[in-house]
């Protein structure tokens, strides 16, 4: 072994975060050892608290403190509208456009055929009961725009069309700002079929 | 260390890293390959919308030192539109991706299965043509083409032919149809048993053109249980498939 073993544990625990490899385990190992022991108990603290605090909200399955999250809790978000994404990063995604006031879903993932994950993996027996007892007017089904994304959203305008609520889906097309000769034709076919009228 | 060009159809993805995907295609050329497409995840990417699973494409790619080759260009051949915007057509796409994946070889070419695959695609996206006849037809070709085909024109115990006694059984282990004298393995219908010896003798077209065809779920279930036989494993996407379409339907 060529570390003492507490540092040698370190680097090894390092090493299993995602996009870490063993040079920048030992690097952030270093960084670690160098920095005074207050910095250090902080960043144990946030490990510490976020493990111990954050559960998922039992209602639209974001992550939260509490047993409904922030967005839930706000009695002034509207409530007949849900918006279903895959993961909560894409709630902050969404929540950063400050365009949508309603409440949201998340399914913890997409429809897989070829990964094996089907709709009992994902919280999908969650939306419909949702659906079925709250008041909702319409969902908007935010998944990525990819084949199982897409699965997704052909899956739940199935299954909710029996009930009276509204199914949409995000619009797909050109990026802001971009030139319109590099669009793939697939997403220059979307935005001509999404297009608008102008006001 | 070169580039070079090829078809090839998108069989499946994986996420790499924070915005890259690794694309394994099924390719005209050179068998199957895995690529790696740098910052594909990002939104401003040019090529996303192209290496979806099922497209057919034309690719320029770099070979380098490592296991995973580079997408440099990609050109869109057929996007199969109707197969991606319809749930059950899209489940029969994957799960044929899904077979392709285990039977075709790294780097090794086999144009044929490119070709079969590319062509039951085709067929797929016509509106017209009953997925479960499509995807039946093309696991009993591929089991052709892999030297593996079942028999459907005489008792796989017996030897005796369809002329002499009838085929009421089929045990895909034992080589296919099974007389009622013999009798082992699953009862099959007298038509079911006819449409699979067409599909097998150059009349899949023919078959295809019968829409609906009444007992295409049967075929289509024959062939996947011969199909996951020669594999040796549960084909996921059929199973996972099956469940949210039965719940939709």
């Amino acid at each position: 072994m060529l570390y003492v073993p507490s540092v040698q544990a370190l680097i090894d625990e390092l090493e299993r975060l995602p996009g870490i490899g063993p040079k920048s385990a030992q690097r952030i190992a270093y960084y670690l050892l160098i920095i005074n022991k207050d910095d250090a108990n902080r960043l144990a603290k946030s490990i510490r608290d976020v493990k111990e605090r954050v559960r998922f909200c039992v209602r639209c399955f974001n992550i939260s403190e509490d047993e409904l999250c922030q967005i839930c809790s706000d009695p002034s978000r509207e409530s007949g509208t849900i918006c279903v994404v895959e993961e909560p990063r894409d709630v902050v995604a969404i929540e950063r456009t400050k365009l949508f006031k309603g409440s949201y879903h998340v399914l913890g993932g997409a429809l897989s055929p070829l990964d094996g994950i089907g709709p009992d993996q994902i919280k999908i027996k969650e939306l419909l009961e949702r659906v079925k007892n709250e008041t909702i007017q319409e969902v908007i089904v935010s998944t990525n725009p990819n084949l199982e994304g897409e699965a997704t959203s052909m899956y739940l305008a199935k299954l909710l069309s029996p009930l009276e609520v509204s199914v949409t889906r995000i619009a797909s097309g050109l990026p802001v700002g971009g030139d319109l000769e590099y669009a793939d034709e697939i997403t220059l076919g979307r935005a001509i079929e999404g297009r608008r009228r102008i006001d | 260390m070169s580039a070079y060009k090829t078809k090839a159809i998108v069989l499946r993805t994986y996420k790499l890293g924070e915005a890259d995907r690794i694309i394994v295609l099924a390719s005209k050329d050179n068998g199957k390959i895995r690529t790696v497409a740098k910052g594909i995840r990002k939104t401003t990417s040019r090529i996303s919308g192209r290496l979806e699973p099922l497209s057919e494409v034309s690719l320029q790619l770099w070979k380098g030192k490592g296991d995973l080759q580079t997408i440099n260009q990609v050109e869109t051949i057929n996007s199969f539109r109707c197969v991606k915007t319809d749930l059950e057509r899209l489940n029969t796409g994957l799960a044929m991706a899904e077979a392709i994946d285990q039977l075709l070889q790294d780097e090794n070419p086999q144009e044929d299965m490119y070709t079969m695959f590319s062509k039951a695609l085709q067929w797929l996206d016509n509106k017209t043509h009953d997925p479960s006849l499509v995807l039946a037809g093309f696991y009993l070709k591929l089991l052709t083409l892999e030297g593996t085909s079942p028999t459907a024109t005489s008792c796989s115990i017996c030897n005796l032919g369809y002329n002499e006694v009838d085929l009421t059984y089929f045990d895909y282990k034992k080589g296919g149809t099974i007389c009622s004298g013999c009798y082992e393995g699953e009862p099959i219908s007298q038509n079911a048993v006819t449409a699979i010896r067409a599909m097998l003798n150059g009349g899949l077209g023919k078959i295809l053109s019968i829409s609906p065809h009444p007992c295409s779920r049967e075929i289509e279930h024959f062939a996947t249980i011969s199909m996951e036989t020669h594999l040796d494993r549960r084909l996921k996407s059929m199973r996972t498939g099956k469940i949210y379409l039965s719940t939709t339907s």
